[in-house]
């Protein structure tokens, strides 16, 4: 029974996507602030896996520490499927990020520093899943690992902050600021929060379902 | 334990080197218009040599002609740049949109700045309704309006 019910959580992610994907398009709003228009709803795909991608990568840091500390096997595995799903996650914030750089810039890449420190991060989730698919049960290659895992983790408030720190390209944060409330409608703020709910769902389902299936790996 | 530490600080130590360093370039990605006179005139910015620009354009400046588009990049302090452009332009690209403008100057610099890439730039402020400047003060604290910089 409980296996039935774990095959049926991607398909149902899967359809909630394609219902929120419709939502959005019925219910958003299209921008005015800045004349972007429907171009504004790469928003609510970017953001949530810039978000993702954020914290995936921390949590797995997170495990990754424990297990350096504790050297318990279970804690590498758990934070090698969080890893994984990091990194695809940033892969798809760097693509989603790059449409939307494309019709609202005009450009699909520009060497910003935030562009250039998210591509940074995604290198090292990227080096990350090379060592440890080389290296697969030997304890140098989990340790290894692991350190590149903590270094991404550190990366992350670097990457954050970017925009802040250095004058980009990118517009800067309109919602995890300093000060002030976050510089959007409350009504698209409640639409980029249900969009980050079915991420991060996707982002926790892929986690359970590679740790139940990779008990032997 | 020690040496994984040890290890992991001179990594991460590595890493911000190599960032902060490669970043240095793409730190200032772009000059403000106020700047480029004070940096044309310290020498740090030759002729022919290419940089990028950024700020708003200044409504009512621009002139299109069959050979490309001439236009006024400004500032919220008054640097104005002339720019010449000859290519496509973004779709968002319209008056008191921010821009950042990536070309050269002549030999003859100081007078027209030859841009041979536009970016757009956008705030990040998000809303659906139109808002002017001191709406978007109003309601959001601060932020860059398109359409209209007053």
């Amino acid at each position: 029974m409980k296996n039935q019910s774990k095959k049926w959580i991607l398909p149902a992610w899967f359809i909630t996507l394609i219902l929120v994907d419709f939502g959005i398009l019925y219910w958003s709003p299209p921008d005015a602030a800045q004349n972007m228009g429907t171009r504004v709803y790469m928003m609510y795909m970017h953001v949530p896996f810039a978000w993702t991608s954020f914290l995936m990568t921390v949590l797995g840091a997170l495990a990754a520490g424990i297990y350096l500390w504790k050297k318990e096997n279970d804690w590498e595995r758990t934070s090698r499927a969080i890893i994984e799903v990091a990194a695809v996650s940033a892969f798809l914030t760097l693509m989603t990020g790059s449409v939307w750089g494309k019709i609202t810039w005009g450009t699909w890449w520009v060497w910003d520093a935030r562009l250039t420190t998210m591509l940074i991060l995604f290198l090292l989730l990227c080096a990350y899943l090379i060592v440890r698919d080389m290296h697969g049960s030997s304890y140098e290659g989990k340790k290894t690992g692991s350190i590149i895992a903590v270094i991404a983790a550190l990366n992350v408030p670097i990457v954050h902050l970017s925009v802040n720190y250095w004058r980009t390209l990118h517009q800067g944060s309109t919602i995890f600021r300093q000060e002030g409330p976050p510089k959007i409608d409350s009504d698209m703020f409640v639409i980029l929060l249900t969009c980050f709910g079915v991420v991060l769902w996707w982002a926790f389902s892929c986690v359970k379902l590679r740790l139940s299936g990779s008990k032997n790996g | 334990m020690k040496r994984t530490i040890y290890s992991l600080s001179l990594a991460f130590i590595a890493i911000v080197w190599l960032v902060f360093s490669g970043l240095k370039e793409a730190s200032l990605f772009f000059y403000f218009p106020i700047e480029v006179n004070t940096e044309i005139k310290a020498g740090e910015i030759e002729p022919q040599e290419r940089i990028r620009i950024g700020g708003f354009v200044s409504p009512g400046s621009i002139e299109t002609s069959e050979e490309g588009i001439l236009f006024t990049l400004k500032d919220d302090e008054n640097g104005l740049v002339e720019v010449w452009y000859t290519g496509i332009l973004p779709d968002m690209f319209a008056e008191g949109q921010g821009a950042v403008v990536e070309g050269v100057f002549d030999n003859d610099i100081d007078w027209v700045f030859f841009a041979d890439a536009i970016f757009v730039k956008h705030g990040e402020e998000y809303s659906k309704e139109h808002l002017d400047k001191s709406e978007m003060k109003e309601k959001f604290g601060s932020g860059i309006p398109s359409g209209t910089i007053e």
